[in-house]
């Protein structure tokens, strides 16, 4: 035990004396937190550029448009002439799409001849171009609801009767657990986590390999007594536990002051995410026993960290990837710890719906493990050279 | 007299020029003899995009699984299920008899929605009463939401036509029927991204960043080699040869590079790519520059090798926020706006967008085209601070 408690102690000196430690367990996770809640702070962008073509300038098409602009979604910042104009603006980036209301509208609406409204939406910007389109189908549906009102009171037709004719089936829509439908808590969750598990694997690296390049591997093992398992436990422990308190500091903003939803124990959370912390540097273990040398081992833990964040499945569903994609994601503990959150805090699942989670991320720690002879090895190996 | 001093001149001038080829010579021998240069200049640039096409290459979401409990049973309750299942998006995967076989289904993650058909949906209409779908999505995944939303509304509202149709007293005429049937249709057209395909949109916005990243990374890498080696290398190089050689340097080596990424991979994964290839290129050279002047600045951080990858790997993240392709740039609060402002990618993946993705021309993107030659004016001035700073520190650690 006094080794190990040697080998803490040596690296406690360590991350004190070396400022980039600090900027990248403390720093870096905790600008990502800034940024992602100052960033999407609204939850859904609102007021999105657009433009009307009106070419009827009618008085119910003004009317339209009026009731358009009042929508919180939308802002209408031109009225060009003609689809040309309206084109070049949206190829100028000043707006993200726009609606054409057609010449002789009114006359035609109120003849009955069905005049067509057409939406040209910028889905170049994804999330802006389907948030208009949704806009632009709930306004057209408003008008076309006003028009068969208007020719259903003509008829005589009781009032009770025409609400439910104009809507005769709806959706009842229970989004569970983000029911504001917010970005933030969407992207709060994966993100985050997955800026830790990056630097969680690079400060790792960086403190195992630092000891080959400062030539000072025997003395990391003479603290150890010779022991190496004594030496990378030292080491171990504390990183360990440095991005654990991180990570948990996180939660707490996240799920505390952030309010996010925690439909689970706040423990089971904090198990996930000490496990996560340990995944990622068991998986910088395997990569640096196996892989030929440092500079690949370098960048092979920067790939793994960086291709998280597409390949965790938080934006593009992993059950849509191709399949050798699909068994790849198994391999990151982001994608775990995210399958936990989702199940766990968001959804309020029981634990037994999680369980295959838990073990994978026990798994990876235990092929960890069982490298740490080989790595025992590797490193002597580098040392020699 | 006179022709003497223009002789003098042109010979001054060309000793500089030699300098200048000098020192461009040899920062090639720096960059390929160096594994993790290369690595970051030609490995990274060429293999990134491949894997980032290759993850979203499906472009759209399908097949998300649903299941369905059907408490009504009529023809209209299937008519309504078979229509939902109908969409790309959805797969309804099985009928639950209640609601706590369908949760356990969900829990299971053998579904990720399930919509519940009241037993009164087929007569309520007739009985005066709207009534409703109930639908039970899963949030972890905005996309899936979206496409089974969507994909929902569709059936409702045409579902909610043939209804009305039938609630209609007897009396009314056929053409008033027609007319209540949608009095004002509309049409939808989707520009630039025909397929709202995430690749489509994303991938563009990717190959920008890692055009950017990769200088910084590589720049980063050799500014390390320079401090561990603890060597003057550049002798009697005044900055000026040293910034012309190594730009020079750069822009040849990355001519292949900007091809590749800006024109060959949209391409070959078939993005859309509407943009004049001229354009494309003349817009590239102020942010192939903007970079490289920005790479040198930010080196200055540097004094390890593997501080690169701590310090710098971690910025893609935010950079690719901060360029507005995923969440629009007015919508960001002024003071991140403002800091994209000074990121070379945030106005290269917005110029880019426009021209390839959009069709526009350089001329129609011309704000992001002269901010970035701004840009590139204001880290040629950091640049030079950077690298006399350097030396000044470096001739320090010397004595």
């Amino acid at each position: 035990m006094g080794a190990l408690w040697r080998v803490m102690v040596r690296e406690w000196r360590r991350i004190v004396t070396y400022k980039v430690y600090w900027l990248c367990m403390i720093g870096m996770p905790l600008l990502g937190v800034f940024f992602f809640d100052t960033m999407l702070y609204n939850g859904l962008p609102e007021r999105i550029p657009t433009a009307v073509v009106d070419m009827d300038n009618s008085e119910s098409s003004r009317r339209f448009v009026a009731k358009l602009q009042a929508q919180q979604s939308i802002d209408i910042v031109l009225q060009p002439h003609s689809f040309r104009e309206a084109r070049d603006a949206m190829q100028r980036g000043i707006i993200y799409g726009f609606l054409v209301i057609p010449s002789r509208f009114e006359s035609l609406a109120l003849d009955g001849k069905q005049p067509t409204i057409t939406f040209y939406t910028n889905d170049a910007y994804l999330i802006p171009g389907s948030l208009l389109y949704e806009s632009y189908v709930t306004q057209s549906m408003l008008l076309s609801a006003s028009v068969v009102e208007e020719v259903l009171l003509s008829l005589d037709i009781t009032e009770r009767r025409i609400e439910t004719l104009l809507q005769p089936l709806t959706i009842d829509l229970y989004a569970l657990g983000n029911p504001w439908l917010n970005y933030s808590v969407y992207l709060s969750n994966s993100f985050i986590p997955t800026i830790l598990q990056l630097m969680t694997m690079l400060v790792f690296i960086y403190a195992l390999t630092g000891e080959l390049k400062q030539g000072s591997v025997r003395s990391w093992l003479l603290a150890a007594r010779g022991s190496f398992a004594m030496a990378l436990g030292g080491k171990w422990v504390v990183y360990t536990t440095l991005f654990v308190l991180v990570g948990v500091s996180l939660q707490i903003f996240l799920y505390g002051y952030m309010q996010f939803p925690l439909h689970c124990s706040i423990w089971r959370m904090v198990a996930a995410m000490a496990l996560m912390v340990l995944a990622a540097q068991s998986i910088v273990i395997v990569i640096l026993s196996v892989v030929p040398n440092l500079s690949i081992a370098y960048s092979a833990v920067s790939v793994v960290g960086v291709v998280s964040f597409s390949l965790g499945g938080f934006s593009f569903p992993v059950p849509n990837m191709y399949v050798p994609f699909q068994f790849l994601t198994n391999l990151l503990p982001v994608r775990h710890y995210f399958l936990i959150y989702a199940n766990s805090a968001l959804n309020g699942y029981p634990l037994y719906y999680c369980r295959s989670e838990f073990v994978a991320l026990l798994l990876m720690i235990g092929v960890a493990l069982i490298s740490i002879p080989r790595l025992h090895r590797v490193i002597l190996n580098y040392a020699k050279r | 007299m006179q022709r003497g001093k223009i002789i003098e001149i042109g010979q001054r001038l060309r000793c500089e020029v030699n300098l200048i080829f000098r020192y461009w010579q040899s920062e090639y021998c720096r960059i390929f003899r160096d594994t993790e240069v290369v690595l970051f200049f030609v490995l990274l640039p060429l293999a990134y995009p491949i894997l980032y096409a290759l993850i979203y290459a499906p472009e759209v979401v399908t097949n998300v699984p649903v299941v369905v409990v059907d408490d009504s049973r009529t023809v209209l309750s299937r008519e309504i299920v078979q229509r939902f299942d109908a969409s790309p998006a959805v797969d309804v995967v099985s009928y639950c008899a209640n609601m706590g076989e369908a949760k356990d289904m969900m829990m299971r993650r053998k579904c990720y929605a399930v919509l519940v058909i009241p037993a009164g949906v087929a007569t309520d209409v007739v009985n005066e009463k709207s009534s409703s779908l109930i639908f039970y999505t899963d949030m972890s995944l905005l996309l899936n939401y979206k496409a089974l939303y969507m994909a929902l509304t569709d059936v409702v509202l045409d579902m909610g036509v043939v209804l009305r149709q039938a609630a209609m007293p007897i009396d009314v005429s056929g053409s008033i029927t027609q007319i209540i049937e949608r009095p004002i249709p509309y049409t939808s057209e989707v520009m630039y991204n025909p397929t709202s395909g995430v690749a489509s949109f994303l991938i563009p916005a990717v190959l920008v960043l890692i055009l950017q990243q990769s200088f910084v990374l590589g720049i980063a890498m050799l500014a390390s080699a320079y401090h561990e080696q603890k060597r003057s290398w550049f002798g009697r190089y005044h900055i000026l040869h040293r910034l012309t050689g190594r730009t020079l340097c750069y822009v040849s080596v990355y001519i292949f590079n900007v091809v590749y990424l800006l024109h060959f991979v949209p391409w070959l994964f078939g993005y859309p790519q509407c943009g004049s290839v001229s354009q494309i290129l003349l817009f590239s050279l102020p942010l192939v520059l903007s970079s490289i002047f920005m790479a040198i600045t930010l080196s200055v951080c540097v004094q390890e090798r593997e501080h690169t990858y701590l310090l710098f790997v971690f910025t893609s993240v935010p950079f690719i926020f901060l360029s507005g392709i995923a969440w629009p740039r007015y919508a960001m609060p002024i003071g991140w706006r403002y800091i994209s402002y000074l990121i070379p990618a945030t106005w290269g993946v917005e110029g880019f967008v426009q021209i390839n993705t959009m069709g526009a021309t350089l001329e129609q993107a011309s704000y992001a085209y002269t901010r970035l030659w701004l840009l590139t004016i204001v880290y040629v001035v950091t640049a030079v601070l950077a690298i006399r700073y350097d030396n000044h520190r470096h001739h320090r650690i010397v004595v």
